[in-house]
């Protein structure tokens, strides 16, 4: 039942003035009714077919328009289609056209094309901005060969400056085939080998024999490099992702390991990268400085320092030991190993005590808790004696350890 | 399938207040609305490429434009206010009428009627 749209220009018009417009339209789905008696059962169908033919289909899901005035493709509707028989291809395709931009008059041209040919090229004239068409294509190609075409819809404008397009356009291709069965199974591998080390692989769906190099190539398996070797001592480094053979100097310097030093080297003592010098040699090792003090008290009566050295470099002092002939004299020795600056009367600049070495039991050792056991170079040692020793002591035995820093 | 009656609105002048009503008889008997949605979308072109102008729905914008649905008298009713017209800068919009039955029916959409909508450049402001 046809349903009428009455056009007012407001409500309060209704009933008091005539409609603008009067508008029928046919089953808007206003005043569907109840649902009717369920109807007979229909005869049974016949039995079905298997397989469905090649078949492809193609919609367009937006408006697009052209300006072209050859043939273009239109967007997303292109598809393929493959036939397994030398058959022909049915394309079905219809479409709605208008004016997608201006107000003008415009031709627009729509077409089949097969593998790049076009066939069944037609025209619509669009009067302006609101004119529409549809319209629809129907194109059986000649017989074609089996194998995958292409089939596209084409549009251009043929004439007009607005700009024609097409609104919607449905395209289903179909090869006009025999219905195509189900797959079969796989064959049976029938590939001869003549190598033992042949091997199958799956290729395409079907089984391919493959040499070993094939097959190691496909696996992944890298031979060894095929480099030739002139010396006992060559070896094999990656370098950048491949084996590179190295000479021996070239390989232990990748590995860093040092040369020997030759023995020309050695004598000439040149490079101090090749030979231990003689500082490094003597490094750790004790040296003694000490002796004898013979009448303590008349060495003091002339002076009251002793002088023992001066350091030609740097040292350490690590052990002092003093012991005088006497163990239970009248009077201990008070006196103090030390370094200056100088040993002159009355000067002795930067005097510094190396220790306090006053005896108990005529006796003094120490082996640490130094005051200051580091002495420069070029500083004078020497023994300082705090007042005179006792007449009992004959002799004193002086005993010091030092290792050059 | 339904049809879509065509339709030119008469023209209606920039910034000013807009309205029509349609109204939907079956056997000149109103048409039972109840439970029907409506919108319309008023575009710069005739398709859905085009820019949104301005969409109607039985919910009004910001500003106030409605679709008015009176289900007993079968009537819908567009009403653009003035504040949404200042900015229709085009000669002609172009819109259609979608309208969704009762979801007991199925929500079943038509289109029943679509067309143009001339605008008139304002002169004054």
């Amino acid at each position: 039942m046809p349903t009428v749209i009455n056009v007012y220009d407001t409500v309060a018009s209704i009933g008091v003035n005539d409609p603008e417009a009067s508008l029928t339209i046919y089953e808007m789905f206003i005043g569907v009714g109840p649902t009717g008696p369920t109807g007979a059962t229909g005869p049974a169908g016949a039995s079905g077919v298997a397989g469905k033919l090649p078949n492809s289909y193609a919609e367009l899901s937006s408006p697009e328009g052209v300006t072209s005035a050859t043939l273009v493709d239109i967007p997303g509707m292109s598809t393929t289609i493959t036939l397994e028989e030398a058959v022909e291809i049915a394309v079905l395709c219809s479409f709605e056209l208008q004016t997608q931009d201006g107000s003008s008059a415009s031709t627009i041209g729509i077409a089949v094309n097969i593998n790049g040919t076009d066939y069944d090229s037609y025209s619509l004239y669009l009067s302006g901005s609101n004119d529409t068409g549809i319209g629809a294509i129907t194109h059986r190609s000649a017989e074609l060969a089996p194998g995958t075409y292409t089939v596209k819809m084409r549009f251009q404008r043929t004439s007009g400056v607005s700009t024609p397009g097409v609104n919607h356009m449905d395209m289903l291709v179909m090869g006009l085939q025999g219905a195509q069965g189900a797959d079969g199974t796989d064959g049976t591998v029938t590939a001869v080998t003549d190598a033992t080390s042949d091997m199958l692989f799956g290729e395409t769906n079907v089984w391919t024999k493959k040499t070993l190099a094939e097959g190691k190539t496909i696996l992944g398996i890298t031979n060894a490099p095929n480099v030739a070797t002139d010396a006992t001592s060559d070896m094999m480094f990656g370098v950048a992702n491949a084996w590179a053979k190295k000479t021996l100097a070239e390989g232990k310097s990748i590995l860093g390991v040092p040369s020997a030093a030759s023995i020309a080297e050695v004598t000439t003592g040149t490079d101090t990268s090749k030979f231990v010098t003689p500082d490094a040699l003597m490094n750790g090792v004790v040296h003694p400085w000490g002796g004898t003090i013979s009448n303590p008290q008349a060495v003091y009566a002339q002076r009251a320092q002793l002088f023992i050295a001066k350091t030609a470099s740097a040292v350490t002092v690590t052990s002092i030991f003093a012991d005088c002939n006497d163990p239970t004299p009248t009077a201990e020795i008070a006196w103090d190993l030390k370094f200056a600056d100088d040993m002159h009367d009355g000067v002795f600049a930067n005097a510094t005590i190396v220790d306090v070495l006053d005896t108990t039991n005529g006796t003094f050792s120490a082996t640490s808790g130094f005051d200051d056991a580091t002495i420069p170079a070029n500083k004078y040692v020497y023994l300082q004696f705090d007042s005179a020793p006792h007449a009992d002591i004959v002799d004193i035995l002086v005993d010091i350890g030092y290792t050059v820093d | 399938m339904e049809s879509t009656a065509y339709y030119d609105f008469e023209p209606t002048v920039q910034g000013t207040d807009w309205e029509r009503t349609l109204e939907f008889k079956t056997n000149g008997v109103a048409d039972d609305l109840t439970d029907w949605d409506a919108r319309a979308t008023f575009r710069d072109k005739p398709n859905i490429g085009g820019a949104i102008i301005i969409d109607l729905t039985t919910t009004p914008n910001a500003q106030g434009s409605v679709i008015v649905i009176s289900a007993s008298t079968g009537l819908v009713t567009f009403r653009i206010v003035d504040v949404d017209s200042d900015a229709f800068a085009q000669d002609v919009l172009y819109w259609d009428l979608k309208m969704t039955g009762p979801p007991a029916d199925g929500s079943k959409e038509s289109v029943p009627i679509r067309g143009t909508l001339p605008i008139i450049r304002k002169i004054t402001v």
